[in-house]
């Protein structure tokens, strides 16, 4: 006879538990006062198990004697950790289908301000900093370039619609391309690598269930897409166009006169997926983006225009399978192939830059405490850069000097990384990786060890703690003899993260402290392109408050505030009176804030289900002005007819603060079946307020004038449809 | 030698046999058991005994036994569990749904051709977007495609209607719900309730109570509690111990009393 009782961590009977010996049907499950009893006929070495839903299984041996009489006190703990889909690492935001998901595509396209674009929806989660209108992730004190994203295991090296220094205007990859997001802001896993600060790592379409099409014109553009069902549950595609053109939308708002060729681009997606057993899957996804503007630039010697147009694709071939019932196997060669050209004056370059790539990951499911990750990569990356370029950098004028480029440079980079996933208790886990990544160009091996700590407290509740080191190489033209400097080691940097986080039903608040310590930055110099020698760090607080749920409750949203200290050794730009007749621009370097060290950044996003058809939202930013370099006298040249300018101290002045206000309106409307039509209105940058993005200065530098945003209040209007029949009304 | 060989490979085959139907009956004994507890819970709406039901699939599944029915009876408590806890706004609603969609999907797995399971892993989907209406974009098309894929395979299968059915009921109007249909598509479920012959019984054979009792309670809200009546005598006739039927019908007649 076996008899006892099952309570909880805090002795309060547990009904309704299923207690049996695992090896046979005799059990009993427990009543109100968690008694249980039952008769066994088998004797000898037997495991007892102990199973209620939201409480961790309990599992004991016990050996039965003939005749004996066992009586157990049995203590279940509630379920506070799942392996499955367990995020040990901090700073990370998920999207997908899961619980406890934190940035869907729902919450992209209706972010009032975010334009249907993820990277500009991220810019309003805790720790990306808002330097301008445009779509740059900026991630915690570090640059642009610092984050990396990946879509299917293949690296997107140019994310961005009309690229500027600070990324672009726009994502290329537009969030109904994708059904994941995963994005880090730091203390991510050993997965990712060459990159020194964030990854924002997505997923594309899988295998249609059903055809569908969608639809959508808004005054910028015009866009359709079709999920077509080939073979139901085998095969499958998707396609999609998007044409943007600004014309109607400039018109309307009063904007364009400053374009010679107003901002335009085309793109387009197929896939193709072959899904060739329950758990075997081919997909193929190819994109292709074109953009181009022209704008008038302010230049006293000549009308000046800049035109810059790019050209993105990109080609992945994904094969995905369980080798066993628990490892699940992925691997993916891609090529991104971009091309840029630009044209200013005597400025008329073309970039391209070629990136292969081959990667595997394997995921096991070792134990059903432990899962095991490892895998590889090879990246073959070829940067060409042809045309011609001022011999003085001011001097732009199309008659002026200047030099013939035509260089082209290629590195390789392999990179592999193991990592262990552990349950140490039922509410400790334990992330164990370590990543080694080989680049031809500097010869080094690079070592990234990282390790996370995820502690629940409660159900509710929980504590991370993330330590790690992570690497990132330079482009391969900047190890180029010549422009380049051929001894560029890797730049690398330290991250130390504690966060906190609580989430219920309603509400969920994160905490986290950061500290980020940099070492060998690229500092720019003037005989040999760049050095290794720069430092700094940047530390700091980001809170995170999301109420509500999208479309159940009448009022959700969230508020993100960060505030930021960061300071690098960066170069200053100073004048050397060679001799009588010869000035030349040098450098001197000095510790300073950084470029984005954005003291506070504070966003508040608000979405108002009016009705259950009607949906009203607003975004509010401010952001502290970023810090910039004032030019505080100049030297004109001896010979030709320009100044140089004479820098001040490092970062020593910041722009004014930055407010954007944007609001935005939904109207659902239900046809026929399944089928839907949204109308949607946006009103951005509803105060008119012109944010300062940098200073122009005058010929002679002696005054300035601020450069404002082009982004002045601003209409749009559209509407979108999604349809599965042609029977629409 | 060679007979030695025949004969211990006679008694290799006739072990395995033997062992294999012992154990097949061993396993059918119990989902037997099991599903007509479940029954008999559902019938009293008894909480308690609902989930000693469920046990009895636990149990199964926990030997490693991964029958396709074990996993979908212990998905059908979890739907009906689920159901109670959805009402009482208890926190297990979320627990039970999830559990039931995990086993629901493996009863699919190991046979894909099972229209019931593809059905009630349908209505579980449309319960999560009930309680988290921000997953309706991707839920919202799965629930839709294991419903057609239920139609698919069995279009008569009166378990497959009845469920669409009820969610075609509760979906609001903008987003494709219709009370009419939902109505006139119950009828039709009820129709083939009336003429399934189960001929397997450990295959599923619940619902017909369930069809005829939503229709009541659909006529009772459109005002109409003599149509009602007649479904909950109906229910009593199929079934006299059936609970729900029995709770309603006295509050009904009291109803039509008052009209009276």
């Amino acid at each position: 006879m076996v008899t006892g009782t099952v309570a909880d961590q805090n002795n309060k009977p547990l009904p309704f538990v299923n207690v049996f010996f695992k090896d046979g049907f005799e059990g009993d499950v427990t009543d109100s006062t968690g008694y249980f009893e039952f008769s066994t006929t088998k004797t000898g070495e037997r495991i007892l198990t102990a199973m209620f839903i939201g409480f961790e299984t309990y599992e004991r041996k016990i050996t039965v004697q003939p005749g004996a009489k066992i009586k157990l006190t049995i203590k279940l703990l509630p379920t506070v950790l799942q392996t499955e889909g367990m995020t040990v690492s901090a700073s990370a935001f998920t999207s997908g289908d899961e619980k406890g998901v934190t940035l869907r595509n729902m919450d992209v396209v209706t972010t009032p301000g975010a334009a249907a674009d993820i990277y500009l929806a991220i810019q309003t989660y805790p720790g990306v900093s808002k330097l301008d209108d445009g779509s740059g992730l900026f991630v915690r004190g570090g640059d642009v370039s610092e984050t990396v994203t990946i879509l299917d295991q293949a690296t997107v090296v140019h994310p961005y619609r009309w690229e500027s220094p600070t990324g672009g205007v726009f994502g290329t990859i537009a969030p109904f391309l994708v059904r994941g997001t995963f994005f880090s802001s730091g203390g991510f896993s050993v997965k990712y690598g060459n990159a020194l600060s964030a990854v924002l790592a997505m997923e594309s379409l899988g295998l249609p269930e059903q055809t569908s099409y969608n639809f959508n014109l808004g005054l910028a553009g015009i866009s359709a897409g079709a999920a077509q069902v080939l073979v139901p549950g085998k095969l499958g595609m998707h396609l999609s166009g998007n044409y943007i053109a600004t014309d109607l939308m400039f018109k309307l708002n009063h904007s364009k006169e400053e374009f010679s060729v107003l901002p335009n681009s085309q793109d387009g997606n197929f896939s193709l997926i072959y899904r060739y057993s329950d758990s075997g899957q081919l997909k193929f996804f190819a994109f292709g983006s074109r953009d181009e503007v022209g704008v008038k630039v302010d230049q006293p010697s000549f009308d000046a225009v800049f035109t810059g147009s790019g050209l993105n694709r990109l080609y992945n071939l994904q094969w995905s399978d369980l080798l066993r019932e628990n490892w699940l196997s992925k691997t993916s060669l891609s090529l991104n192939r971009f091309q840029s050209e630009i044209a200013l004056g005597i400025i008329n370059l073309t970039q391209r830059d070629d990136t292969y790539k081959l990667r595997t990951d394997q995921e096991i499911e070792a134990t059903k405490k432990m899962n095991i990750n490892f895998g590889g990569e090879i990246e073959y990356t070829i940067n060409r850069f042809s045309g011609t370029v001022p011999a003085y950098r001011v001097l732009l004028d199309p008659n002026s000097e200047f030099f013939r480029l035509d260089e082209k440079f290629g590195a390789r980079r392999v990179g592999f990384y193991g990592e262990s996933v552990i349950k140490l208790r039922r509410d400790v886990a334990l992330n164990l990786g370590l990543r080694r990544d080989h680049h031809n160009l500097s010869r080094q091996w690079v070592t990234d060890p990282r390790a996370s700590l995820l502690y629940s407290m409660t159900k509710h509740s929980s504590m991370r703690f993330s330590w790690g080191i992570f690497h990132q190489f330079a482009a391969p033209i900047s190890y180029a003899p010549g422009p380049g400097n051929p001894n560029l080691q890797a730049m690398r940097a330290q991250h130390i993260i504690l966060g906190y986080d609580y989430r219920n039903e309603k509400y969920q608040f994160r905490a986290e402290s950061y500290y980020k310590k940099y070492d060998h930055l690229l500092l720019a110099d003037a005989s040999r392109g760049s050095l290794n020698d720069g430092y700094g760090f940047a530390g700091g607080l980001d809170l995170f408050f999301k109420y509500g749920e999208l479309f159940k409750d009448p009022v959700n949203g969230w508020i993100s505030y960060g505030i930021i200290r960061s300071k690098r050794y960066q170069a200053r730009k100073i004048v050397l009176q060679k001799s009588p007749d010869m000035i030349s621009d040098s450098y001197s370097y000095e510790y300073a804030p950084s470029p984005f060290d954005i003291t506070y950044n504070l966003t508040i996003v608000t979405k108002l289900n009016l009705t259950p058809q009607f949906n009203f939202g607003f975004t509010y930013r401010i952001a502290t002005g970023r810090p910039v370099t004032p030019v505080v006298s100049a030297v004109k040249d001896p010979v030709y007819n320009f100044y140089h300018p004479i820098e001040g101290a490092v970062n020593s002045e910041r722009l004014p603060t930055y407010h954007r206000f944007d609001t935005s309106a939904t109207y659902y409307q239900p046809l026929k079946g399944s089928n839907y039509v949204v109308f949607y209105a946006g009103l951005s940058n509803i105060t008119n307020r012109k944010n300062v993005l940098d200073y122009d200065y005058s010929i002679d530098y002696s005054t300035r004038e601020p450069r404002t945003t082009n982004f002045s209040r601003f209409i749009y209007i559209g509407f979108t449809m999604a349809f599965q029949s042609f029977d629409l009304f | 030698m060679r007979k030695i060989q025949l004969f211990l490979i006679f008694i290799f085959c006739t072990t395995f046999t033997v062992n294999f139907a012992f154990s097949q009956i061993s396993t059918d004994k119990f989902i037997l058991a099991g599903k007509k507890q479940l029954a008999e819970a559902t019938d009293n709406w008894n909480e308690a005994n609902i989930i000693k039901a469920r046990s009895i699939f636990e149990r199964l599944l926990a030997q490693k036994k991964e029958e396709s029915l074990a996993h979908y009876y212990t998905g059908l408590a979890d739907y009906r569990l689920a159901s109670r806890y959805f009402i009482s706004q208890d926190a297990r609603a979320g627990q039970y749904l999830d559990d039931g969609i995990k086993n629901l999907e493996q009863a699919i797995k190991k046979n894909k051709k099972f229209a019931d399971a593809h059905a009630l892993l349908a209505t579980l989907y449309g319960q999560k977007i009930s309680l988290n209406p921000s997953l309706a974009m991707s839920l919202g098309q799965q629930s839709f495609v294991s419903f057609e894929n239920a139609k698919r395979l069995q279009p008569n299968n009166p378990r497959v209607l009845l469920l669409q059915a009820t969610s075609v009921y509760y979906t609001p109007e903008q987003f494709g719900g219709s009370k009419i249909k939902a109505m006139r598509q119950m009828q039709v479920a009820i129709e083939q309730f009336g003429k399934e012959k189960g001929t397997d019984p450990l295959l599923p054979d619940w619902g017909y109570e369930d069809a005829l009792m939503m229709m009541a309670t659909w006529q009772m809200e459109s005002g109409d509690h003599a149509a009602a009546l007649k479904f909950v005598n109906k229910t009593l006739q199929i079934n006299p111990d059936f609970g729900w039927a029995k709770a309603v019908k006295d509050s009904l007649a009291k109803e039509l009393k008052k009209e009276n």
